[in-house]
């Protein structure tokens, strides 16, 4: 067995996998239970037009890659900083490291593992998502019919590639800093804080020039119509989702190196 | 008391050259130097008992031959060749349990064999159940590691240390966690992988184990190998006679026991004034240095004599605790 095969089989055995999945899909249905009913609620306000538009197809795969890339990204910063910052708190890469294996490829074969595991993730969470905007559609009274679509359908293969993308890279950074540090608790602490730091920056003035090219802000960028979810908050105007699409590329590329440059330099006494 | 050490394997002699080598070993933790200058030559074909007292070194030593770690300086020589860190596939010959075994608690034993196997020197899916075999793990290789006892895991340990066939076998406390049972079990393995020409290297602290398991034995302290030699040698050599008396008689048993032209040395007074004179001599000796003590006036309240590998490592360590104080030899020392 190769060494990715292995290292899927030890994500996938991993019940971390599965409760960050769990988290991820009851989120995105809890969300769209909440659309279905605010809309009744709502009735005459100009919020329900708001609601209206991410409920209605085909907008609502939007709204659901939108919100795999927001409350998804935020796991997969948790996810990969505690796969790999468990490799290290556990003493298991150790056993790794003295059988002669690279530690460059270790690193990289094992984030190939956790970002096809973020595809499998993905493709559940769209699929759940996409069921459940079509339940709270029907329910809400909007009807499902743009959910079939054709042109729409044919664009959800690049609309799930670039959703990957951003989700993955921002899993490489929660990667990177547990390599970083060695840890489990400071790859989730760290990463979480960082996440949430570039969130609120926005209220720093003359900040919002800037924000758009931050790591996080990039990759929720990397889908072009996903800013109904996370742009405008602050007034910031997030990078057009091909511009994000290359930053996330380098941002994901730099996370890595800095990954495999730690592993490299790291002196492992644990 | 003397144990009878095994027998050196004719492999010993017969290979020749060395399985590993260090020349000038230094390595710091911060200002803190964990090897001073480490000088160790390995024959092949025998089983190496590593000893030293806490934080003499070992488990750094360990670390540096798996490139955990790299040396501020020095050279290592793995099965005749040259080593550094970046030499990572030198490694495949080498199997390694450095300090507690580690695995995933998700995972089987056989899983987390499997997944070894994958790294560094691909084995065959078959070696996996032979080594789980072999550790006597066959019928518990489908169970979760997280449910392993202690000594399971260290069965695990070995497994996966042995799992691709290495030349050079490095071991940090094998026995650690195994019942009795299991303890004769690995000597057996080990003396069989000796037996086949491979080299056994074992970092320990029960000295009783590696007594009976090794042919040759180095001892480190503050970093630096302060012996080295065949254990029959260093046993042959290494008795003691010690004497218990009063600490106003010491200067009295002192000039009493000059006359033996033995080294001596004394442990501090316990509670009561009593100190413990340590008389590096054959065992045999015991009646005359008695002899001696009562001639001059000092009656011992107690003598004890011996030539094991304990008395010789607390001797080269200076590592022996207070005899009247159980307690007094804990922590780490330098």
């Amino acid at each position: 067995m190769g060494l990715l095969s292995i290292s899927l089989l030890k994500l996938a055995r991993r019940p971390a996998s599965w409760v960050v999945l769990a988290i991820l899909v009851g989120l995105i249905i809890m969300v769209f239970l909440g659309l279905a009913a605010s809309v009744g609620q709502l009735e005459g306000m100009g919020d329900e037009l708001q609601v209206r538009a991410l409920l209605g197809f085909p907008t609502a795969y939007v709204t659901v890659v939108g919100f795999i890339l927001g409350f998804g990204g935020l796991l997969a910063v948790v996810y990969a900083a505690a796969i790999i910052g468990a490799d290290w708190a556990w003493g298991t890469i150790r056993a790794i490291v003295a059988r002669g294996e690279s530690r460059v490829s270790y690193t990289l074969i094992t984030f190939l593992a956790i970002v096809i595991m973020l595809g499998v993730g993905i493709l559940v969470a769209f699929a759940v998502g996409a069921l459940s905007a079509v339940l709270a559609a029907e329910a809400a009274g909007l009807g499902s019919d743009g959910a079939t679509d054709p042109d729409t359908l044919a664009g959800i293969p690049e609309l799930l590639g670039r959703t990957w993308l951003g989700v993955s890279q921002q899993a490489a950074i929660g990667f990177a800093i547990a390599m970083l540090f060695r840890s489990q608790l400071a790859g989730i602490g760290a990463g979480l804080a960082f996440y949430f730091v570039e969130q609120f920056l926005v209220l720093v003035p003359l900040a919002g020039e800037v924000l758009p090219y931050f790591p996080f802000n990039v990759a929720g960028s990397v889908v072009a119509t996903a800013g109904e979810f996370g742009d405008g908050f602050g007034g910031l105007v997030p990078l057009d989702s091909d511009s994000a699409l290359l930053w996330s590329v380098g941002y994901l590329v730099l996370a890595l190196a800095i990954a495999t440059l730690g592993a490299w330099r790291a002196q492992i006494t644990q | 008391m003397t144990f009878a050490g095994p027998t050196p394997p004719a492999a010993m002699t017969a290979t020749g050259g060395y399985a590993l080598r260090t020349r000038g070993l230094f390595k710091r933790y911060g200002a803190r130097p964990a090897l001073q200058g480490l000088d160790l030559a390995v024959p092949r074909g025998v089983v190496y008992g590593f000893l030293g007292p806490n934080g003499a070194g070992k488990t750094t030593l360990m670390r540096l031959l798996v490139g955990l770690m790299r040396p501020d300086a020095g050279e290592i020589e793995l099965l005749g060749q040259p080593y550094t860190w970046r030499q990572r596939r030198r490694l495949f010959e080498v199997g390694a349990l450095v300090e507690a075994p580690t695995f995933y608690g998700y995972l089987s034993g056989r899983d987390n064999l499997r997944a070894l196997a994958a790294s560094g020197a691909r084995v065959p899916g078959a070696r996996v159940d032979e080594v789980l075999s072999l550790v006597g793990l066959a019928e518990r290789g489908r169970d979760k590691v997280g449910r392993y006892s202690l000594g399971m895991k260290q069965r695990l340990g070995i497994a996966a240390a042995l799992l691709s066939d290495p030349q050079l076998l490095l071991l940090d406390e094998p026995a650690n966690g195994l019942d009795p049972g299991g303890i004769v079990a690995m000597r057996q393995t080990l003396r069989a992988l000796t037996a086949a020409g491979k080299t056994v290297f074992v970092s320990s602290h029960i000295l009783p184990e590696v007594q009976q398991l090794a042919d040759v034995v180095g001892i480190v302290n503050a970093g630096r190998l302060v012996r080295e030699g065949r254990l029959a040698d260093l046993l042959s050599e290494g008795g003691h006679v010690r004497a218990r008396v009063s600490q106003a008689d010491l200067p009295a048993a002192r000039i009493a026991l000059a006359v033996l032209e033995a080294p001596t040395s004394v442990q501090p007074a316990d509670a009561v004034g009593h100190a413990w004179i340590d008389v590096r001599t054959t065992p045999e000796r015991a009646a005359e240095v008695n002899r001696l003590l009562a001639a001059a006036g000092v009656y011992a309240s107690a003598i004890t004599s011996g030539s094991d590998l304990e008395s010789i490592f607390l001797s080269l360590t200076a590592a022996a605790p207070r005899p009247d104080a159980a307690a007094a030899g804990w922590g780490e020392r330098g």
